[in-house]
């Protein structure tokens, strides 16, 4: 062992403050007891959110399962249907020709002074929503 | 009653043995760290965190090696973390300028040298606790060896090797 070694050893020899045992078990009960208390709240709290979560979720799948998406008897969710198997003119539009009928006539009646409704009616014709066969026979026997 | 037969005592349920061990091995527990940190108070809260430690780990001790071989092993874990937090709180903080490591002369510059720790702590991890076992806390090379989980030649190797590092860092001839 040399002068450094002996120095250190010295140096580690050197009084410490006293300690106080007593105290010192008092303290770490307390923190201990503290940290138990901590550990326990969060530990309530975790269950809380787990059981939140475990509830919204069995609401969530008991909603969807009691929900009805079927149309027509087929099982079909409204937001994935798709049409690309269907021509868009065999889809029957729910149009109520008599209604259009009217509305033509109020038309050519009080709003088109000029004749533009003729032009309407022959696009009506045109597409098979409505038979304005009246409208071209009076053009034919004028 | 031995340390031993309190620790079973402990695993069988009696809380009360767990401060007998407490009231046995604090004061060298303390002495430890005060020589280490120089602050009444951190050398206490280490020694509340390393026996919170050793409170928790106790019913998993399986007598395979002495209870303070266990307890300086604790003791070691806690002081790393300390220094190793100290060494972020340092870098962190804005007065990060290192003090220079001034020359070691007499004795007594020795003995009150500021530097002494900082130099201590420059070394490596496993120098620093062999070092700190054997100087600062009195345990024979075989009991550092098992506290550090080596042969007893590679502990008397490492301090050896720690005893000429730290010379170099105080830049003692």
């Amino acid at each position: 062992m040399d002068e450094f070694e002996k120095k250190l050893f010295s140096f580690a020899d050197r009084p410490t403050p006293d300690s106080n045992t007593d105290e010192f078990l008092d303290h770490l009960h307390s923190t201990l007891q503290h940290r138990r208390k901590v550990k326990r709240q969060l530990f309530s709290i975790a269950s809380l959110f787990i059981a939140g979560v475990l509830i919204t979720v069995g609401l969530f799948q008991t909603a969807m399962e009691e929900e009805d998406f079927s149309q027509n008897g087929k099982e079909e969710f409204l937001f994935f249907t798709s049409f690309e198997d269907e021509d868009l003119s065999d889809i029957e539009l729910p149009l109520d020709s008599e209604f259009i009928y009217d509305a033509l006539e109020y038309l050519v009646d009080e709003v088109d002074p000029v004749g533009f409704h003729s032009d309407i009616s022959y696009d009506l014709d045109l597409f098979g929503i409505l038979n304005n066969s009246h409208i071209t026979n009076k053009e034919n026997q004028s | 009653m031995t340390d031993f037969e309190l620790i079973k005592q402990f695993q069988a349920g009696e809380k009360g043995a767990f401060d007998e061990l407490v009231k046995r091995h604090y004061p060298t527990t303390f002495a430890m760290f005060s020589r280490m940190l120089r602050e009444e108070m951190s050398a206490n809260d280490l020694c509340q965190e390393t026996y919170i430690k050793v409170y928790k780990g106790l019913n998993k001790f399986r007598f395979k090696s002495e209870f303070t071989t266990w307890l300086y092993r604790i003791s070691i874990n806690v002081a790393n973390n300390h220094f190793k937090k100290q060494k972020v709180r340092e870098f962190l903080s804005l007065d990060r300028g290192e003090d220079p490591i001034t020359e070691v002369s007499s004795e007594s510059d020795f003995e009150l040298s500021p530097y002494l720790w900082k130099a201590i702590a420059k070394l490596s991890r496993k120098q620093k606790m062999i070092l700190i076992l054997r100087i600062f806390q009195g345990l024979p090379f075989k009991e550092v060896a098992g506290v550090m989980k080596m042969t007893e030649n590679s502990a008397k190797v490492n301090y050896h090797h720690a005893i000429k590092n730290l010379k170099s860092i105080l830049r003692v001839e």
